[in-house]
């Protein structure tokens, strides 16, 4: 239970650790700036005692440190006396100044550093998630976390330890200050700081808990957005802004709802600071002006007191304030953790054997199932099959059958819940991830690209390349036939999700993405689906050609596609139901011949018109 | 190159940019004016306190009237008590303030960002814009709830002690105010120094969010190609940038806040100096010089105060720079001349000499005339890239036309309402977008005219009740965002059961059918047969078995019609289409 809640904090104290001579500097710096602050009402008191003894009758005993001044000076006029007090003050500001500074940017620029640090760890570690996380999780709601989060984390230990530790030592050191004037005033006005601190303390909770149901407000309006704003033309189209609008105003008045639950607390906590601190002085006055007139205080110890009490009540105000920041800071510390401490549904491991570096591209499926959740029906059951390295297997079945599932399991996009997976006769487990996806060109079902240049996407999966690989892949992809249409050709940028590209082109450039790797294994995703049938013609008839040097799957709608696959496999309802050539496909007068029927049917009916 | 514009743009117009923040807080001016009382009563009871503790010296402690001590206490309690009311109530109402002001802004923004054209969102990334509707909202909202009143009430209080310090001893004032010219030159440096820092600290903030949009919706892309490591370089240089630019404005704080201790330590200096010499030659008393001390502190307080908020109001006057380059992007034209609302539509559909081009450059379409009469199914065919999209989104005024005209029952689309014309213009787009919600609310879209029933009707005629009738939920069942957990072409059904729920008058389908294997394809088939019925259509597909009922064909190609005519005519005319049919006839002998 202990460890738990200590666990956020061993957490970032790793980061810390990376600044640990910064960290060392710092702490010296707010000591010594610190201790420098609290002399300036010191000396006042000296100044204004001084002041006061004047036109006094001459008998009165100044206090040492004003003899000392005196005589270390040679001074003799009570003007220059008062003017070296000033002196003083100035130089000490000064002094204090500097270490101030450096305070600020050595402790508020390790903060940063570390914040920096910690972003791109949180970006590493999402790379090494697998896809099913991504599906579980919005993309906006992970957004959040890399900035608002890491933000309030950020504040934390910047601003919030560096406020912390001057906190403590103004106040330590404050006290010993007002008990060298005056022990007994000291007490008196120091009796307000436990009933404060217990208010605090009180209200600081509170906020902890309110600032969760704040962040994950926020979080939702985020994702709100997000999703909106990505799917704005089925929005437009279907003219549904209004809902929309309303939709999304709801979660925005939630989170001001959230936020005033917040403000009523904070309200209270800051008016009550205020009210405390002004007991503090109203007791001084009260006590203190008693003890002059009793003669046991100086109008100049009086004034120190002011001074030293305006000084603890920023400490007040920034405990409080710290703490927020702490528990602001914990409570997104936690949702980061989260993320950070998702751990990979799967990586390289134990099993991993290094030793494998080359795939020719033989794949063996051994009774595979596979479902996205335990409660969801299963995707895939059961499914067997072998496919020779270098040949090319077709995959067709109704929508919903598990053909795109099936085929994701072989660069490892998700892992099947029983059964194994064979590629070389290695196990997938066994296979370094980097060998096997630098194995596999993947062209996806919906082309994703980049928000880069074409050239940049089509060679997004090299470390290098020659132009003339470049134009290869396009030609395949019989994308190059497009180039008269870009205005910047290869150095046009496509925009978000590749925007500006039509459906084919987006599809197009993937292919060219997929085949310039080389792979020893293409799969293809029902990924001619946006391109017209003579375009699709022609890219087949360059695929052949690359298709000859690897193990190739096909996942397609149109027999035409897939007729001259060495085998064809017929999905439904997640089994292979059957499985040979076209031909012996058509003799089996199954699911494929029905398929193949029905296309022909077509055919014949469009011959006749 | 975008991001390099975005950070040319704007100088240091505060004043316009604060008047139109202003207009926000307009609708709350019984607040603001209640806030604003509170604030002055507050700033009075805070100026009363030294000037209590200065009669308390001189004229009570000074004489040992033990008495008038207690009767000064107890005022100073009773301005204490009230002071804390007034500091509450001032504190809850601007904090209300401030969130209902970012609710009204955030309202402005989103309803602006849905009545953008859609050229709009094809330049911007999404994740720019989830910046603008959160966090510089919410930079706005600190601004609003804790900057714009403080600084009045700063001003107020510094206003106050002015008067009283002159009241008090006018040469000893004017001595403590010699200072001011430097703080104000400081703060004016740190200022102009620190706008530009934050300027870039927001920009480069932005930038991480659409790389992380970008990059964390195509993680598995990413994953697939290996290129964890070379994103991972980009994603620092970034985040380094970023970095740099945050270090940079740390600098100039640390600098700033001892200068203006310094600063105000001169001045207590010059007081105690200044204040000496008069004790000296007794024409001061010893209690002036401590009222002097105290208000002194609280002078430099809201003064330094006032440059720790030009923190606040960098980054605000940042953000609502941004916000209103965003509200000031163009919306969509709704209308041309005299706006006319289509009722009865019978749908006919006419363009007229219509040529249009994305970037003023190429012309993506060029000179396309036809008409389709009422009732009539049209299919366009073409090569990918001959502007097949591009023609059915300018029905649907996605895109406003350049040159030409469409007419829809003979009034120019430009004349009617864009939401009137979208409820009569069905359409089934390329990308079949899922939300993040039940199916249900995926079919509806949240338009309740639309009953469970009617929902469950069209889920049947487009054959998509056999899958969701295996789902957990059915129709409850909630899909991941983009529709994550299940298949694309169930995706495509539901995209259908939502075009036939809605029931237009015209229905356009982009190649809808173009990822379904040939069974679903087939019930899409019958389904797309009988929502047709008694309605215009205009479908594009790239496969010639789906057009076999329509009434008219047109082929487009590079932007032009090449042919146009029935399918029957076409052939024998030997040209485009009559190549593309023997093409997909050919395949599956």
């Amino acid at each position: 239970m202990l460890s738990e809640r200590l666990y956020p904090l061993r957490f970032i104290s790793k980061y810390l650790l990376h600044y640990k001579w910064q960290l060392t500097l710092g702490l010296v710096y707010i000591i010594i700036m610190t201790g420098l602050q609290v002399l300036t009402p010191w000396l006042l008191r000296y100044a204004i005692d001084y002041m006061q003894s004047i036109h006094q009758t001459p008998g009165v005993v100044m206090p040492d440190f004003t003899r000392l001044l005196i005589g270390a000076f040679q001074l003799t006029t009570p003007l220059s006396i008062i003017f070296s007090f000033s002196l003083l003050i100035v130089i000490a500001t000064i002094i204090q100044g500097i270490f101030r500074f450096l305070m600020r940017d050595t402790l508020i620029g390790v903060s940063r550093k570390m914040e920096y640090e910690l972003r791109n760890d949180y970006y590493a570690h999402l790379q090494t998630l697998t896809p099913s996380f991504f599906q579980r999780n919005q993309t906006g709601d992970l957004m959040a976390r890399a900035t608002n989060d890491l933000n309030a984390v950020r504040t934390m230990v910047g601003p919030g330890i560096m406020y912390f530790i001057s906190t403590f030592f103004l106040f330590i050191i404050v006290i010993v200050f007002m008990i060298k004037i005056n022990a007994n005033l000291t007490f008196w006005a120091l009796l307000t700081v436990p009933p404060s601190v217990l208010v605090i303390y009180k209200l600081v909770s509170k906020i902890e808990k309110l600032f969760d149901l704040i962040q994950s407000q926020f979080s939702a309006l985020t994702s709100t957005v997000e999703e909106n704003v990505s799917g704005i033309r089925v929005i437009k189209s279907y003219n549904r802004q209004e809902h929309v609008l309303h939709k999304f105003n709801k979660v925005s008045s939630e989170l001001i709802t959230r936020n005033m639950a917040l403000a009523r607390v904070q309200s209270t906590f800051r008016s009550f600071i205020q009210f405390i601190t002004g007991t503090g002085t109203l007791i001084i006055l009260w006590v203190g002006g008693h003890k002059i007139i009793a003669g046991t205080l100086s109008i100049g110890g009086l004034v120190a007191f002011f001074s030293y009490l305006i000084m603890l009540t920023w400490p007040m105000i920034a405990a409080g304030w710290v703490l927020n920041m702490w528990q602001q800071g914990i409570a997104s510390l936690k949702r980061l953790i989260s993320i950070m401490g998702e751990k990979p549904e799967f990586a390289d491991d134990a099993r991993t054997d290094p030793a494998i570096t080359r795939i020719n591209g033989e794949i063996e499926f051994r009774d595979i199932c596979f479902s996205y959740h335990a409660d969801e029906p299963e995707i895939l059951s059961h499914v067997n099959l072998k496919i020779k390295a270098g040949s090319t297997v077709a995959i067709v079945g109704p929508t919903g059958s598990g053909k795109s599932t099936l085929v994701n399991l072989v660069p490892r996009l998700f892992e099947p819940h029983d059964g194994q997976l064979f590629i070389d006769g290695h196990d997938i487990r066994t296979i370094p991830l980097q060998t096997l996806r630098k194995a596999v060109g993947y062209v996806p079902q919906e082309s994703y690209l980049f928000s880069d240049t074409l050239l940049e996407n089509i060679v997004f999966g090299l470390e290098s390349y020659q132009p003339q690989d470049v134009v290869a892949a396009m030609e395949t992809s019989q994308i190059i036939r497009d180039m008269d249409q870009f205005p910047e050709k290869l150095e046009t940028i496509v925009g978000e999700r590749g925007i500006t590209l039509s459906g084919g082109q987006k599809q197009r450039t993937a292919i060219s993405r997929a085949v310039i790797k080389k792979p020893a294994i293409l799969i293809l995703d029902d990924s001619l689906s946006a391109v017209d049938t003579y375009t699709e013609e022609e890219i087949l008839k360059q695929l052949r050609r690359v298709m000859d040097d690897c193990t190739a799957i096909i996942v397609s709608h149109r027999i035409s596609s897939i007729r001259d696959a060495d085998e064809i496999i017929v999905l439904n309802e997640g089994r292979i139901v059957e499985q040979g050539r076209h031909s012996a496909l058509l003799k089996n007068k199954g699911l494929y011949y029905n398929l193949f029927q029905r296309q022909r049917l077509e055919e014949s009916l469009q011959e006749m018109q | 190159m975008k991001e390099q514009e975005e950070e040319l743009t704007g100088k240091a117009y505060d004043s316009r940019l604060m008047k139109r923040l202003l207009q926000f807080i307009r609708p709350y001016k019984i607040q603001m004016a209640l806030a604003l009382l509170f604030l002055v009563i507050f700033a009075f009871c805070e100026l009363l306190g030294p000037y209590l503790i200065k009669i308390a010296i001189d004229s009570k402690i000074a004489t040992g009237d033990m008495h008038g001590l207690l009767i000064i206490t107890l005022i100073f309690l009773l301005v204490l008590i009230i002071q804390f009311i007034v500091n509450y109530m001032y504190q809850y109402l601007t904090q209300w303030l401030g969130q209902h002001i970012m609710y009204d802004i955030r309202n402005q923004i989103f309803t602006h960002v849905l009545k953008l054209p859609l050229s709009f969102f094809n330049k911007n990334p999404v994740g720019r814009l989830v910046t603008r509707l959160t966090n510089d909202v919410e930079a706005l909202n600190e601004m609003l709830s804790s900057g714009l009143v403080a600084i009045f009430g700063d001003l107020v209080v510094l206003i106050g002690i002015v008067i009283v310090m002159l009241n008090l001893n006018w040469q000893l004032a004017l001595i403590t105010f010699a200072i001011m010219p430097f703080i104000f030159y400081a703060s004016w440096l740190f200022r102009v120094k620190v706008r530009d820092s934050f300027r870039k600290v927001r920009l480069r903030i932005a930038r991480i969010n659409s790389f992380l949009q970008e990059n964390i919706s195509g993680m598995s892309i990413v994953q697939l190609f290996l290129r964890e490591k070379k994103n991972y370089k980009h994603f620092d240089e970034l985040n380094k940038s970023h970095l740099d630019a945050h270090l940079e404005t740390i600098r100039y704080f640390a600098i700033f806040f001892p200068a203006i201790e310094l600063l105000s330590s001169v001045a207590l200096a010059l007081i105690l100096w200044y204040g000496g010499f008069r004790i000296y030659n007794q024409t001061l008393t010893i209690g002036v010089v401590v009222a002097f001390i105290q208000y002194a502190q609280r002078f430099f307080q809201p003064i330094r105060d006032l440059s720790d908020k030009y923190n606040i109001m960098q980054a605000a006057m940042a953000s609502s720079e941004r916000i209103f380059i965003l509200l000031d992007s163009p919306e969509q034209q709704n209308t041309l001349k005299e706006p006319t609302a289509l009722k009865a539509v019978t749908g006919k559909i006419e363009f007229k000499n219509v040529t249009f081009s994305y970037n003023g450059d190429e012309q993506v379409l060029k000179n396309i005339s036809f008409t389709v009469h009422p009732g009539e199914k049209v299919a366009i065919v073409g090569a990918t890239g001959s502007g097949k999209t591009t023609l059915t989104n300018l029905i649907t005024r996605m895109y406003e036309l350049q040159q030409g005209q469409i007419m829809i029952d003979d009034v120019d689309i430009a004349a009617i309402p864009v939401n009137n014309l979208r409820k009569m213009v069905g359409m089934v787009q390329q990308d079949n977008f899922i939300f993040a919600d039940s199916i249900h609310d995926n079919i509806t879209l949240g338009n309740d005219d639309i009953t469970p029933d009617k929902v469950a009707a069209a889920a049947r005629n487009v054959n998509a009740h056999h899958f969701i009738n295996k789902l957990p939920d059915r129709f409850d069942y909630t899909l991941f965002q983009r529709g994550g957990n299940i298949s694309v072409g169930q995706k495509q059904l539901v995209a259908f059961a939502r075009a036939l729920a809605y029931d237009p008058h015209i229905l356009i389908m982009d190649e809808a059918t173009s990822s379904v294997d040939t069974e679903t394809e087939l019930w899409i088939r019958d389904a797309t047969n009988k929502l047709m019925t008694g309605r215009t259509a205009i479908i594009i597909a790239h496969r010639l078995s789906t057009i076999q009922n329509v009434d008219k064909i047109i082929v487009l190609h590079k932007g032009e019609i090449r042919e146009m005519g029935a399918h029957a005519e076409l052939l024998k005319k030997r040209g485009i289409y009559y190549r593309l049919y023997r093409l997909q006839f050919k395949n599956t002998e």
